[in-house]
């Protein structure tokens, strides 16, 4: 999928741990590793904002567009 | 109680309700699944013995009230025919509630169980236009020369269960696309 989930990459950089994250963000740990793992259709609007509440970031910060061209 | 959190409590109580009506009728099912093939059986077993009103109504006059044993065994394996789509419709009434007792409304499985029922539906209809004849020439067989029967019949049931088959077959397109829609909700985080 074109569009990568780069929350590992947040994590680290902030020092917080997956299973807060989720508390935080109110939703499960089952949901938020859909996430990480690109496994995801669609992200609400509410999610995302509570993520880069949390993680003091922007959403580009942990949604990038990679064009599956450019694999190659 | 906010709003949402009643809402939440109704649905959850829509759900269990579904659940335990689901229980009963696979329970249902279940009973039947048997009780099909065992009736069909003891029907014929017993057939000689059977009160006149009770055979009248399935055959004609000439059907000689005494039937040998091979004979009812093969009106047994004939009558199974449309017996047995009966059954497969049944099987997959069963597995639907079964679905619905684990909570799974718009599953691939239910999607196949919908199908099933349909499929089942129509065959019943072949089944039981086939049957007609079968039994007629099975019933007449012990009769004297010239007095045999070959006797074809097409009846309202047949036609309710060629509409009522379509029917669940384009209720299972619609349930796949619920599916569908379930996959993407269930993926939107």
């Amino acid at each position: 999928m074109p569009i990568v989930v780069n929350l590992d990459v947040m994590l680290a950089k902030r020092k917080k741990a997956s299973k807060d994250l989720a508390e935080a963000v109110g939703i499960t740990p089952q949901n938020l590793s859909i996430l990480k793992t690109g496994k995801a259709k669609a992200i609400r609007f509410s999610t995302l904002e509570a993520i880069c509440r949390f993680l003091d970031c922007g959403p580009g910060d942990i949604l990038e567009y990679r064009n599956e061209g450019d694999n190659e | 109680m906010s709003p949402t959190n009643s809402k939440k409590r109704a649905n959850m109580d829509n759900i269990e309700k579904i659940r335990t009506l689901s229980r009963r009728f696979k329970r249902l099912c279940t009973v039947l699944l048997w009780l099909i093939p065992l009736s069909l059986a003891a029907y014929w077993l017993f057939f000689n013995q059977l009160p006149e009103m009770v055979v009248a109504e399935s055959f004609a006059a000439y059907v000689s009230r005494t039937q040998p044993l091979y004979v009812r065994v093969l009106a047994f394996l004939a009558g199974m025919i449309p017996a047995g789509a009966l059954m497969y419709a049944v099987s997959g009434l069963r597995r639907l509630f079964e679905l619905y007792m684990e909570g799974r409304i718009f599953s691939g499985e239910n999607v196949r169980s919908f199908r099933r029922i349909g499929y089942a539906l129509l065959w019943w209809a072949g089944a039981s236009f086939l049957h007609t004849p079968i039994s007629s020439v099975l019933m007449t067989l012990v009769n004297d020369p010239g007095k045999h029967m070959l006797a074809l019949s097409i009846s309202s049931d047949q036609a309710l269960s060629l509409l009522l088959g379509g029917v669940v077959l384009l209720v299972s397109w619609v349930m796949d696309e619920g599916r569908k829609l379930e996959e993407e909700r269930s993926l939107t985080i």
